[in-house]
């Protein structure tokens, strides 16, 4: 009898400690120590986010591991309650709205965007978008190149007002699922496609009901165009706190506490390589920086004879990325989630240093 | 500075709307850095500055709004509510 129950307890135990802790509204905390870093060498990837004398302007930086908060650091008027944009890491919110509306069974990867946007080739489904691989027409320039960008125009002259139907009057230039082509717009055609999928009511509050409510995420603003769509390309803002909930979430393969709100193999395929991204050959480093849907990947590149982005950062590490060099960073190897915010109006963070310092620190599981 | 200076000169020759650019990116993304951010003003003005500078800029705290111009053109931004942040609206 003592026997049984002890190993009922052991049995409970360990089930116990396989269980993940997720996050309230925030989050365990824990020290380095105690989650296996090296904390001097923690403090050096600190040192190095934060330092004046580099190019970066780093104001926001969080570290969790296991499930707990072991370090953040705010400066330059951040705090960790600021609503800080993410840029383009909004894209794998989207990314993460669709695995839910697919696990709702209101729609799947092959359903076609025609169905409510008619001028767009027939073939076009959302997978080919969550892939960036419709195959429209568009560049994808910022400062860099402000003359010829599409995403400029829909965000702030000829687009504005309804990005959606302006992405949607591209000329198609591709074979749907063929070429991979990094577009903000294809992210914006998608959230007014969803919003003709749930319907205009529910969509009003389809974000908060269906992930950040889950999630506890209690202040967050998302923008929309004039027309109510969700600027699902770029205009979310959180704190880095709620940021880091959206890693854990597929850290835990769309899995929050009893419900499974994304499916693993829709988690799975958003962090594998797609194969538009493996069949296009892509400019200077571009070509390494691979995707899968609404995340980038950091896995090595046997079909394309190319190593990973971030050679020294562990090859199941997978990103949203966002313009000024915003970050969330999830390496499930090391059960890890960074968030880094900034402003690198010069150059951004050199992102393998910063990442691999971290990872390098930890020293024990 | 001299891709500015470029700019400057070749925009009698560029079509469509582009200068419109500086002035919606000014008023929205200052907007969203001192409404939604609540980044102070120094900050903010950094942030939405780009290599072609704003001419004029009013700015409604009481309100919300930003109002700049620059190239010919006048672009306002209004903060709506916590959930849906900044928008253009003219």
């Amino acid at each position: 009898m003592i026997k049984l129950l002890i190993s009922t307890m052991l049995i409970s135990f360990s089930v116990l400690a396989q269980t993940p802790q997720y996050p309230e509204e925030e989050w365990l905390t824990s020290t380095p120590e105690e989650q296996g870093f090296n904390t001097q060498k923690l403090d050096v990837a600190f040192q190095f986010a934060f330092s004046e004398k580099e190019p970066h302007r780093t104001d926001t930086l969080l570290v969790i591991r296991n499930g707990k908060l072991i370090k953040e650091q705010y400066s330059d008027g951040a705090q960790a309650e600021t609503l800080h944009r993410i840029w383009s890491c909004t894209k794998s919110f989207v990314g993460a709205l669709f695995g839910i509306t697919i696990n709702k069974r209101l729609l799947t990867l092959d359903t076609t965007i025609a169905s409510y946007y008619p001028e767009i080739d027939k073939r076009v489904t959302v997978e080919n978008m969550l892939m960036m691989s419709s195959g429209l027409d568009w560049n994808e320039g910022y400062e860099g190149n402000p003359l010829r960008s599409q995403v400029i125009r829909m965000l702030y002259t000829d687009g504005y007002k309804d990005m959606a139907t302006f992405v949607s009057r591209r000329n198609q230039i591709y074979r749907p699922g063929t070429h991979f082509q990094y577009s903000s717009g294809e992210t914006n055609l998608l959230m007014g496609f969803l919003r003709d999928v749930v319907g205009n009511e529910k969509y009003e509050n389809y974000p908060w009901v269906e992930l950040f409510d889950p999630l506890k995420i209690k202040n967050v603003t998302w923008q929309r165009d004039q027309k109510g769509t969700y600027i699902g390309s770029s205009y979310l803002f959180m704190r880095a706190r709620d940021f880091a909930k959206l890693g854990y979430l597929y850290l835990h393969q769309g899995k929050w506490k009893e419900t499974q709100l994304i499916e693993p193999d829709y988690i799975k395929k958003s962090i594998q390589p797609n194969p538009a991204f493996l069949n296009t050959k892509m400019e200077g480093e571009w070509n390494r920086h691979s995707y899968g849907m609404h995340w980038w990947l950091n896995v090595d590149l046997s079909e394309k004879n190319e190593t990973r982005i971030y050679p020294d950062v562990p090859n199941d590490a997978y990103f949203a990325l966002g313009h000024h060099g915003q970050t969330l960073a999830v390496i499930p190897s090391l059960n890890l989630i960074i968030v880094r915010y900034g402003s690198d109006k010069k150059q951004n963070i050199d992102r393998n240093k910063l990442v691999s310092l971290i990872t390098q620190s930890v020293e024990k599981n | 500075m001299k891709k500015s200076f470029l700019l400057l000169m070749l925009l009698p020759f560029l079509q469509g709307c582009f200068p419109k650019v500086i002035s919606s990116f000014y008023s929205r993304e200052y907007c969203s850095c001192r409404f939604i951010e609540n980044r102070d003003d120094q900050y903010c003005h950094w942030y939405a500055s780009n290599f072609i500078p704003v001419f004029s800029r009013e700015i409604d705290e009481k309100n919300k709004k930003i109002t700049s111009s620059s190239l010919g053109f006048t672009t306002s931004a209004s903060f709506i509510n916590s959930k849906v942040g900044c928008q253009i609206i003219e």
